[in-house]
């Protein structure tokens, strides 16, 4: 099972350019798609969709050749938005009743199961009865889920899920996506860090329309062991240091004085401390040789 | 697909409680309306020489209620389609394994059925109106189906469906429910200004004033209190020709709004 994006382009009318001639492979399993604000992700995911055509470029999924065969795909497609709402005083068990016709399902007896499980899956069940535009945000993150899932979708979309969720809420929303990850395709974009490292199996960071960097967590990690240095400096040296090296983040402590993580192959200077890698330096190395590139 | 959308549109006006009002809110104007003109509350609320339900006076009355009809459309046929862009259901919808055909014709058959139904109960208001007790028996003609017929098949149904596809097309391309009510109010002062440009007696103005009132008045408005308490409606060929301009518009207006939709265009908002 293979999601195959080719030469990718889309420029909106306003002029600016969401797809810079991307291209892609996907495999089966969680794929996360890593980008900061204005990245694209959302443009991709929409067009991978079928809700907007791009320019130029080809999708194809196993054989579906998606631009030229929307209704194919769609038969097949689960996607959440990153925004949306529904109809407002509906119940979710009415709404997916409803959801699950249009997907298909004709037989009633079929739909109510399908229903449950969902439902069920989703942690959604004891709430069944309440209205959907009244549910809180995590609530309706995973009635997002429920919702796609009622066509027991191949490639499943979902686009930053986590944002706005509070930690308890993460977690139980992580933890469906985790359930529901088995036989297909999950592309989840997001620009938590974390998110990627606690989920996914692959993943893809991307800014300015364009994928910077493929490649699997514990890989990306792999790569630059050895290559991250930390120090302890003052607020008034930060400058000094940004000059001076590959300044990846840098943090605050309580005396005012700031930790700075730096990417080197070498030891930097003496007072600079070998740390392990994380995720978060392989994102933010990728985003530093975009905006010098 | 067709079935399903349909379905739940027709289930959702016929349980929203704002559908029954508009319907008692017609039935009763038109009832009250019929029942005064034909003396129930006393000598002074109707000329008395008028026959309250001859088939020119039922045309008159329609004629007076599709006006207020219009403002209907907007409510139901542009809501129905602009829910779906208003609560951003739309973005999941639309990726779902249903035509835009079928989407399309559903969400304006579903919310144009309702407005018929709606239309009936000022046909079925005007009837019962004659049926009040205390009408004036000399005011009243033995009831006849063909006028109520006529009216709503000739005129308030073709009217409600041209008015209905622009106000649908518009909010189908604007995504906007305002835009719906200046789409009729704009084409009825379209009808105006057809009428004085090209004056009242005109072919032009027979076949294009969007009602369909003027072609028919053209011979009515020559006749006598005594013709017109008792003929029947005449509706000349041109009439018909008029009907068929302004259904043969509607067809173009809905395929105009149908070619321009697409689930996947850009959305700027
Ligand atoms: N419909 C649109 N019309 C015009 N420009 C758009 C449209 N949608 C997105 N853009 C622009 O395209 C770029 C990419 O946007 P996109 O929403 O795909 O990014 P994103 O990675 O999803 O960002 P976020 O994390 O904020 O959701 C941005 O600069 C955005 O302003
Ligand atoms: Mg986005």
């Amino acid at each position: 099972m293979t999601l195959r994006i080719n030469k990718l382009s889309k420029t909106y009318p306003n002029g600016v350019k969401a797809l810079d001639n991307l291209t892609l492979e996907i495999q089966k399993g969680m794929f996360g798609l890593l980008g900061p604000n204005g990245a694209g992700k959302s443009s991709l995911m929409r067009t991978l969709a079928t809700l907007q055509n791009p320019d130029e470029g080809t999708i194809y999924f196993e054989d579906i050749d998606v631009l030229n065969n929307p209704m194919t795909l769609r038969k097949t497609l689960g996607y959440l938005p990153q925004d949306f709402g529904v109809y407002p005083k509906m119940s979710a068990m009415d709404l997916l009743d409803y959801l699950a016709t249009l997907k298909g399902i004709t037989s009633r007896k079929d739909r109510n199961n399908l229903i449950q499980q969902v439902l069920e899956i989703t942690n959604l069940y004891g709430v069944r009865k309440q209205f959907v535009d009244n549910y809180s945000g995590g609530m309706k993150q995973r009635f997002g889920i429920a919702q796609l899932l009622l066509n027991n979708p191949k490639l499943i979309i979902v686009d930053e899920p986590t944002a706005g969720l509070d930690p308890a809420e993460r977690n139980r929303f992580l933890n469906v996506l985790r359930e529901i990850a088995s036989s297909n395709i999950i592309i989840f974009s997001t620009h938590i860090v974390d998110d990627i490292k606690d989920l996914c199996n692959d993943m893809a960071i991307m800014n300015g329309g364009k994928i910077l960097k493929k490649s699997k967590p514990s890989e990306a990690t792999k790569e630059i062991e050895n290559k991250i240095w930390i120090h302890n400096c003052s607020r008034e040296k930060l400058e000094e240091m940004e000059q001076l090296h590959i300044v990846l983040s840098s943090k605050y402590n309580e005396d005012n004085s700031i930790n700075i993580r730096v990417y080197a192959n070498e030891q930097p200077a003496e007072y600079f401390i070998k740390a392990t890698a994380n995720l978060e330096d392989v994102y933010f190395i990728a985003l530093k040789n975009h905006h010098q590139a | 697909m067709f079935l399903t959308i349909l379905h739940f549109e027709l289930k959702y006006w016929l349980k929203n409680w704002s559908f029954y009002i508009y319907l008692s809110v017609f039935f009763v104007m038109a009832l009250l309306s019929m029942a005064g003109a034909a003396g129930a509350f006393g000598e002074g609320t109707a000329s008395t020489d008028h026959i309250a339900n001859s088939p020119l006076s039922i045309y008159n009355f329609t004629k007076f209620f599709n006006k207020f009809l219009l403002f209907l459309l907007p409510a139901i046929v542009g809501s129905t389609i602009y829910k779906d862009f208003k609560s951003n259901f739309n973005n999941i919808l639309f990726t779902y394994p249903f035509s835009k055909t079928n989407y399309l014709f559903a969400k304006f058959l579903s919310s144009f059925i309702i407005v018929s139904i709606i239309t009936i109960f000022v046909e079925l208001g005007l009837f019962l109106g004659t049926k009040i007790p205390t009408a004036n028996g000399a005011q009243l003609l033995p009831f006849d189906a063909l006028p109520y017929l006529q009216t709503y098949f000739i005129f308030l149904i073709p009217n409600l469906l041209l008015f209905g596809t622009v106000v649908f097309v518009t909010v189908l391309i604007s995504r906007n429910i305002y835009v719906g009510f200046i789409s009729v109010i704009l084409l009825w002062l379209l009808s105006e200004i057809v009428l004085r440009i090209a004056g009242i007696e005109s072919l032009t103005s027979f076949l294009l004033e969007p009602f369909g009132n003027n072609a028919t008045q053209s011979i009515t408005r020559h006749w006598t209190l005594s013709e017109q308490n008792t003929l029947p409606l005449v509706l000349q060929p041109i009439v018909y020709y008029n009907r068929l301009v302004w259904l043969f518009a509607s067809i173009i207006i809905f395929t105009i709004g149908y070619r321009w939709f697409s689930f996947s265009q850009n959305l700027l908002h």
